[in-house]
């Protein structure tokens, strides 16, 4: 097996574990399916070279992309096979079979595209479309977005229009630098900027449905400690349904005064957003420990359809010196993690928590926190596909803990224990690599990419 | 104004309170040591002294100070930029320059007509063309010497290159007329890409990238010198620096065999282009902080890293726990900047000495080292100058009061200012709450007391720069104020005096 190391118990786990040694920080790492059918595959790309890992544990693939190649996808010529890579290099379009290594790239065709000038190093694009059910090539140009058959033919051409500044501002500005910073005493010296993003109208078929984010309102960590000062309208929020309905919104906020509770308090909105007489505000209920930004996951550990509380709480050091000392030398501190349900008879977050988790923590993750809390690779998510959020986080600079949610809740001890190839390791993605609702993980180290592949049940699902 | 501050005479030197109004000192390039302000010098009524030129007025000098009224440059007719040449005003138009010269008590309005010739795309004059009317006139520069004839060209940028404008005649009657074009700038290409969307199937969505060029570009007299960064996937980045010379004897064409091109090797993402040497190349400096896991406690480091010969050599300073305002200045005049560093007591000796001083002390033992450029770019590994100082910020460190936090981001310690013009840097603290203190920087190092003092008052912050262009440094004072306007803000000028100009 090239590359991949299984590890013996990884059918016992929740995931499979593949550590990919020999990953550079600069190499890219992402998704995309190579096959037909079945679940995604993890490509690494470095520099020029490609190398394309499958859920199964298979071997390695390796393809080594033509130097100057600025954009490539893994799109097929044809619905009822295999994907091939397509890549852009100069004004050539390539392609390369992903079902033989050895094959030689065919050349499609050439054309000049917004792509042929050389790049340091080629990147991912969607380049494959679909129109009428046949699989084109989409390749952008100065001035149009051309939809080309594999052999170059031309299908359809879009205008590009609406010429402007991606974000905010003008296009192109140009200010002086005052005082120089290159130029000698009394020179003068400017810099300028030109940037822009081209938009494409296709037609109503080829439209993209951009996926419908779950709404909420977060702050900063830093926001976090004045928001205890506001009102409720300044809180920040999250919807109460985890299918995203905002009727219900979670409006939540540190407590006075340490700022070491968090207050709950629910609002009730009619659909109409411009409709304000119906908003009620539910009185304000007080949770012990701080909480755990729920605006990126939003968890459901139980299943039932609405957003539960996670919760963090530590002791605090006395301020003596003695004390301070014995802390930092000690090295770790204990946190105890909490998670309150919600009733919906009730129409409140359980006053007493279902599951309570206790663990130590370095001293240093407790004077800097990450996301608001001092845990590491904090992830919230199904990682089973049995519709309950099962969560995980790392400790320790060594490890990633995961505690599955069951009909009963969290047992007090971690379920899996997956040790780090290397210390120091970082969540990098979150991906459904099947489709089915279980997240797997992408961890990244210095020299390592990490592999938590969700596998499937005993049931195939 | 508030009341005013004593006045403080020491030696040779002393401070005069002056009115401020509007002047503002928004910073310090660390790169340089100098400091950004809102206006420019130009001697508009012709005493002898600089006045101080904005956007929309200028305010004289006397040798009392500044004028307390300002007086309004005459309204624009359209959106314009402002620049200064030779004690005149000039507004560039869209579709003409505008000279205003003080005339016994009015002003001297000349116009002269901007011959574009290719009218400049959308962007063109600094997109001129798309400000508002209404939009406040701005200091900006566009008027360089290219010819070196005394007479200035009119310089615009647009999204390809630069387009030069000169006076068709001897006349001051006549008009600018556009000589030039050169599309120098680096081409466009598609922006660092985001997130692959290739997976899942319904995320597959046919983005058209952002297209983007950046570049810095100056001119030294006929020459002109464009910079390209480009940046590489490994967090390193090139830059290719390509030089020209403006022929303005021949159409204002580039000399074929001037042209030289020069790429650097990779360098941090960090390194930006800057003048450190005193000869023609572009110098790359940057800082950043790293963490020591030397101590058990992991603690922050800040390393300075600078190249004066293209990235062949990097060389690299570290010291413990504190960023410097300047990370270089012309430390003793000679036309090199030198590398200065700065440590923080705070952090020395083992884990219960740094507990014990974050808990319990009042003061910080605060060490100021300059590194001398040598003639042929490098910096020694050890400082050729040194100090060290007190400075109390009132509260222990752990209960993170205003001045340890002012502290923290180097706004109590500045090294950019020459109070005494001997050439020599001197280093401005405030060492005190209620006290900033000027040690004198002299080849031996700082003087041991200070040579210049100047009562403080809670809440008051200071800025260091040549307001009134007499080549000694001035101190600015700002504090908060409610009733000073939008901008919230108080401000005492203290002018430097030596007893030869009093």
């Amino acid at each position: 097996m090239t590359g991949i190391l299984m590890t013996a118990f990884a059918a016992l786990g929740i995931f499979e574990p593949h550590t990919i040694p020999d990953v550079g920080p600069e190499a890219l790492v992402f998704p995309a399916r190579t096959r037909a059918e079945g679940p995604a595959d993890l490509f690494i790309l470095e520099d020029h070279k490609l190398r394309i890992y499958s859920a199964d544990g298979g071997p390695a693939r390796t393809v080594h992309l033509p130097q100057c190649a600025s954009a490539f996808d893994v799109g097929a010529a044809q619905d009822d096979r295999d994907r091939d890579l397509i890549v852009v290099h100069g004004d050539k379009i390539l392609q390369y079979s992903m079902s033989d290594e050895s094959a030689s790239p065919v050349e499609l065709f050439t054309m000049e595209t917004i792509f042929s000038p050389p790049a340091a190093q080629p990147h991912p694009y969607v380049l494959t479309t679909t129109m009428d059910d046949r699989t084109l090539l989409a390749l952008p140009t100065d001035d149009a977005l051309e939809l080309r058959r594999f052999n170059g033919e031309l299908e359809a051409r879009f205008p590009l229009t609406n010429q402007a500044h991606p974000s905010f501002g003008p296009s192109f500005s140009a200010w002086p630098v005052e005082p120089v910073q290159t130029a000698p005493a009394g020179g003068f010296e400017m810099r300028v900027s030109h940037v822009y993003e081209k938009t494409v109208e296709l037609p109503e078929t080829m439209k993209h449905q951009p996926r419908q984010e779950r709404p909420y309102r977060r702050v900063t960590p830093s926001q976090m400690t004045q928001i205890a000062d506001l009102g409720p309208e300044s809180w920040p929020w999250f919807p109460l349904r985890a299918d995203g309905d905002d009727s219900i919104r979670v409006l939540y906020a540190p407590a006075q005064p340490d700022l070491s509770d968090t207050l709950i308090r629910l609002r009730h909105a009619p659909t109409d957003e411009d409709d304000q007489t119906g908003v009620t505000l539910l009185p304000a209920r007080r949770y012990p420990g701080r909480l755990m930004d729920p605006s990126m996951d939003m968890p459901d550990f139980n299943g039932n359809g609405y957003v539960d509380l996670l919760l963090w709480s530590a002791p605090k050091p006395t301020s003596s010196i003695d004390s301070i000392v014995r802390t930092l030398i000690g090295r770790t501190w204990p946190i105890r993690i909490t998670v309150h349900h919600y009733d919906p008879i009730r129409e409140r977050h359980e006053p007493t928590p279902s599951a309570i988790i206790t663990c130590r923590l370095p001293v240093l993750w407790m004077m800097i926190h990450e996301d608001g809390t001092p845990l590491r690779n904090v992830v919230l998510q199904d990682f089973t596909g049995d519709g309950r959020t099962d969560c995980a986080w790392s400790c320790d600079e060594h490890t990633f803990q995961v505690w599955r949610s069951r009909e009963t809740g969290f047992s007090d001890r971690p379920d899996r224990t997956y040790e780090f190839p290397e210390p120091g390791m970082r969540i990098e993605q979150r991906v459904d690599f099947d489709g089915l609702g279980r997240t797997s993980l992408v961890f990244r180290g210095e020299t390592t990419v990490l592999w938590l592949y969700a596998k499937p049940d005993e049931t195939g699902q | 104004m508030m009341a005013l501050v004593a006045l403080i005479a020491q030696g040779a030197f002393f401070f005069v309170e002056a009115e401020a109004p509007g002047i503002q000192v928004s910073g310090v390039n660390s790169l340089t040591g100098e400091p950004t302000v809102n206006f420019r010098h130009a001697d508009v009524n012709g005493n002898g002294l600089p006045d101080l030129v904005f956007g929309d007025r200028v305010i004289f000098q006397t040798p009392d100070g500044f004028a307390t009224e300002p007086l309004p440059l005459p309204e624009p007719r359209a959106a314009s930029l402002v620049d200064v040449w030779e004690n005149a005003v000039y507004r560039l138009f869209p579709d003409r320059l505008e000279r205003l010269e003080w005339d016994e008590g009015d002003w001297n309005r000349t116009e002269f007509a901007l011959d574009t010739g290719i009218a400049p795309k959308g962007g063109g004059a600094y997109s001129l063309s798309d400000r508002r009317r209404t939009a406040p006139p701005q200091l900006s520069r566009f008027l360089h010497d290219i010819a070196q004839d005394g007479i200035p060209a009119v310089v615009t940028a647009d999204e390809k290159g630069i387009r030069i404008y000169a006076l068709g005649s001897s006349s001051p009657y006549a008009d600018y007329k556009s000589v030039a074009y050169h599309a120098v700038f680096p081409a466009i290409r598609p922006a660092r890409p985001t997130t692959p969307n290739l997976w899942p199937p319904e995320a597959r969505e046919v983005v058209l990238p952002a297209t983007e060029m950046s570049c810095r570009f100056y001119l030294d007299g006929p020459r002109l010198t464009v910079i390209d960064r480009e940046s590489l996937p490994d967090q390193t980045a090139v830059f290719r620096i390509t030089r020209y010379r403006i022929d303005s004897d021949n159409g204002y064409a580039f000399d074929p065999e001037y042209t030289q091109e020069f790429v650097t090797e990779p360098l941090p993402d960090h390194l930006q282009p800057c003048r450190l040497t005193d000869n023609d190349l572009v110098s790359f400096a940057g800082g950043e902080w790293t963490l020591s896991r030397d101590s058990m406690v992991p603690s922050p480091v800040f390393e300075t890293s600078v190249t004066t010969d293209g990235g062949h050599t990097i060389q690299h300073v570290r010291t413990r726990s504190f960023r410097p305002l300047c990370l270089f200045v012309d430390f003793n005049g000679n036309g090199r900047r030198d590398l200065i560093a700065e440590t923080t007591g705070l952090a020395e000796g083992g884990l219960r000495e740094t507990v014990t001083r974050f808990t319990t002390q009042h003061s910080v033992r605060h060490g100021v080292q300059v590194h001398l450029q040598a003639p042929d770019g490098t910096f020694p590994p050890r400082p050729d100058i040194q100090g060290q100082f007190n400075i109390q910020i009132e509260h222990p460190p752990l209960q993170s009061g205003e001045l340890y936090h002012r502290y923290q981001s180097g706004e109590l310690v500045n090294l950019s200012g020459d109070f005494s013009g001997d050439g020599f840097r001197d280093l401005v603290i405030q060492e005190r709450p209620d006290r900033l203190a000027i040690y004198r920087g002299s080849a031996s190092g700082f003087s041991s007391r200070p040579f210049l003092t100047l009562p403080m008052e809670p809440g008051w912050r200071f800025s260091v720069a040549d307001i009134d262009g007499d080549g000694l440094s001035d101190i600015i004072v700002r504090f908060a104020d409610a009733e000073a306007g939008p901008e919230g803000e108080g401000k005492y000028l203290f002018l430097t005096r030596s007893e030869d100009r009093s």
